[in-house]
């Protein structure tokens, strides 16, 4: 695992050395360079000129497909979220009611009616 | 739906304006952290993406170039965690400590901020290309002050042998 990883841990440990160091090393051993480089930088980038157009059409495009993937997740757990609340809910609600899972089988009559005489608890007789 | 149209039409304009506007900055910072043209090209358009992605948030900040350039840094950071432990493309391929120039041989800027560590490299591309205040550079970097201060005098101690900078007398 490298230092770049652990943030706090590099904070800490570069604390120290900085308490340890500051003694003598900025007195002057860079102070050149430190004025010289933002100039140099630039001037060193002088002659760099990017196809602005490219990299708006690039960018465009990119940012359009990964808009496209975040709407698609969005809507996949927004889905997600709402089917486990329905099997949730279901689940609930047959807990708090036995009968909706009542398995024994009942009778249709000619009548249309559901018979329960049958399939009453043992010992129940119908009047 | 015409609407709608219209609204993202009118936002990819604005964003492509944005773009021609900030791009050339933002690729000489991100050739200057890659050191290599298509790797830049690639970090500058996964970080203009990003933007865009946002852009409706983005284009209300107070300063969106800030904001790129800040996506930018995290993008060329977070791009280069993951492929320490994996297989590491050419041009981004970190310096190699066996076949670093040789101290009395002055090279390219470029090539001697290659032998940077990267965090060391976006600390000095902060502090010296965007010329940042070491509070800034400490915020947009996530890191202290005092790190900060450290990793750019160690950045200047290894350049120091490999570039040759001649003054510059002031305009």
């Amino acid at each position: 695992m490298s230092t770049n990883d652990l943030p706090d841990l590099e904070n800490s440990l570069e604390n120290s050395l900085e308490n340890g160091l500051d003694t003598g090393l900025d007195t002057g051993l860079e102070t050149g360079l430190d004025t010289r480089l933002g100039p140099a930088l630039r001037d060193r980038m002088a002659t760099e000129h990017p196809d602005l157009e490219h990299l708006a059409a690039g960018a465009l495009r990119q940012g359009r497909t990964q808009r496209r993937r975040r709407t698609i997740g969005v809507a996949v757990g927004g889905v997600a979220l709402v089917t486990a609340a329905g099997l949730g809910a279901t689940a609930l609600a047959a807990g708090a009611t036995p009968d909706a899972v009542d398995e024994t089988p009942r009778r249709v009559r000619a009548g249309g009616r559901a018979d329960h005489r049958a399939d009453g608890p043992a010992g129940a007789r119908p009047r | 739906m015409g609407v709608k149209d219209s609204s993202t039409s009118q936002q990819a304009a604005e964003f492509t304006a944005f773009v021609r506007e900030t791009g050339t900055q933002l690729h000489r910072a991100a050739m200057l952290l890659t050191g290599d043209h298509h790797a830049t090209e690639d970090l500058t358009q996964a970080a203009y993406a990003k933007v865009f992605v946002h852009w409706r948030k983005v284009r209300r900040t107070e300063n969106p170039l800030a904001y790129t350039r800040t996506v930018l840094l995290n993008t060329f950071l977070s791009h280069r965690r993951p492929r320490r432990s994996a297989e590491v493309p050419a041009e981004v391929t970190p310096p190699d400590t066996g076949h670093e120039p040789d101290p009395g041989q002055r090279v390219d800027l470029l090539a001697a901020l290659r032998t940077l560590a990267p965090v060391d490299r976006a600390v000095v591309v902060h502090r010296y290309w965007e010329d940042r205040s070491v509070a800034e550079t400490a915020t947009d970097l996530g890191l202290t002050e005092a790190v900060v201060r450290t990793r750019a005098r160690r950045a200047l101690q290894r350049l120091r042998p490999l570039v040759d900078i001649p003054e510059r007398t002031l305009p």
